[in-house]
């Protein structure tokens, strides 16, 4: 039985390496998934490159109840989906990052990360502010030449401090 | 004999193979760090550069330049320019608290025309203590930039108008 020691520390090392190396690559997934997902909202925010900014969706498909894409945004060859994992029990966002070669090069897809969240672990700023824009509600700023100045702007009018405010129907994704 | 030194010799060499590999990581880290900062530089020497020549009109450029710290644990350092077409957003995260205190990582990206440059120094998702040159330039921007940002300017200005900025509440997405 002597010969159990040095398998099993062998199986530990192995163990333990591959874990660390997983968590590694998830992290990095994760961390270019992150960076993605920072770069479409700036898009979203500059007047100048949101309108070449493409949303689609929600996708739903009967074959499959417990992926249900959201939304995806496209920008030039880079393609982002929001996909909301329902399987397992569970809520949380799938999101794909895919780059695509020009057409001219044979449309073959070059990159691809994916990385999922747990609702509350992705910026929800951002996301909120991409699922406006996918659903059409974001206003396009006006562009900063047609922007009046500040002093131009008469004062907001007062405000009747016990008005009624209207409450609109929750948000639906 | 053979068989406790077989063990011996087994055992001792998973333990340092598993332990060399944050070592390894570490000097992996570092390779692409030595690889990645002649493009960092040039990239910071870019905008630089483009701030410089843009000086008078630095409102047009400059979009979102934030300094946020995040649940107390890191500090988020966000400016993005856009100038002649090409688009550059830095971001830089540095470290508040733990092993990795005072730690930061870079992200890079530039649009210019149909090209995309993403570039990520030490690496993705990894942390690295901060580097002379690297301050040196970061110092440098921020004295250029001051507070100037083109995006708080657009949201004063449409908050004026009617149903501006939402209230912010967190959207229902089930």
């Amino acid at each position: 039985m002597w010969f159990l020691i040095p398998i099993a520390g062998v199986a530990l090392a192995f163990a333990y390496i591959s874990l660390a190396w997983k968590r590694r690559m998830r992290r990095r997934e994760r961390g270019m998934v992150l960076g993605e997902l920072k770069r479409f909202a700036r898009l979203l925010e500059e007047p100048t490159t949101a309108m070449h900014l493409v949303f689609s969706g929600p996708h739903r498909f009967d074959e499959d109840r417990a992926h249900d894409t959201m939304f995806s945004a496209r920008y030039g060859s880079d393609l982002l989906s929001f996909i909301l994992d329902t399987s397992r029990r569970r809520i949380r966002w799938w999101i794909l990052f895919e780059t695509y070669a020009p057409a001219s090069a044979g449309a073959g897809r070059t990159r691809r990360h994916e990385a999922t969240f747990v609702e509350g672990a992705i910026p929800v700023e951002q996301i909120r502010d991409l699922l406006k824009a996918a659903r059409g509600e974001t206003r396009t700023p006006a562009p900063a030449s047609e922007v009046p100045p500040e002093s131009a702007h008469p004062p907001d009018a007062p405000v009747d401090p016990f008005e009624p405010i209207p409450s609109g129907p929750t948000a639906e994704a | 004999m053979n068989k406790v030194l077989t063990t011996i010799l087994t055992v001792a060499g998973s333990t340092i193979g598993a332990a060399a590999l944050p070592i390894y990581f570490r000097w992996r880290t570092r390779r692409n760090a030595k690889a990645v900062q002649p493009k960092i530089e040039a990239l910071l020497d870019e905008m630089i550069a483009l701030i410089k020549a843009n000086r008078s009109e630095l409102e047009k450029i400059v979009f979102r330049n934030e300094l946020t710290t995040v649940n107390d644990d890191h500090r988020d350092r966000d400016l993005s320019i856009n100038a002649g077409g090409d688009y550059y957003s830095l971001d830089v995260t540095t470290k508040l608290v733990g092993r990795k205190a005072g730690r930061v990582t870079v992200a890079m990206h530039r649009s210019r025309g149909d090209q995309r440059l993403h570039v990520y120094w030490p690496d993705i998702s990894e942390y690295w203590p901060m580097e002379a040159w690297l301050k040196e330039r970061l110092d440098r921007l921020d004295a250029l930039v001051g507070k100037v940002s083109r995006r708080d300017r657009l949201n004063r200005i449409l908050s004026r108008f009617e149903g501006g900025k939402d209230d912010g509440g967190t959207p229902n997405t089930n």
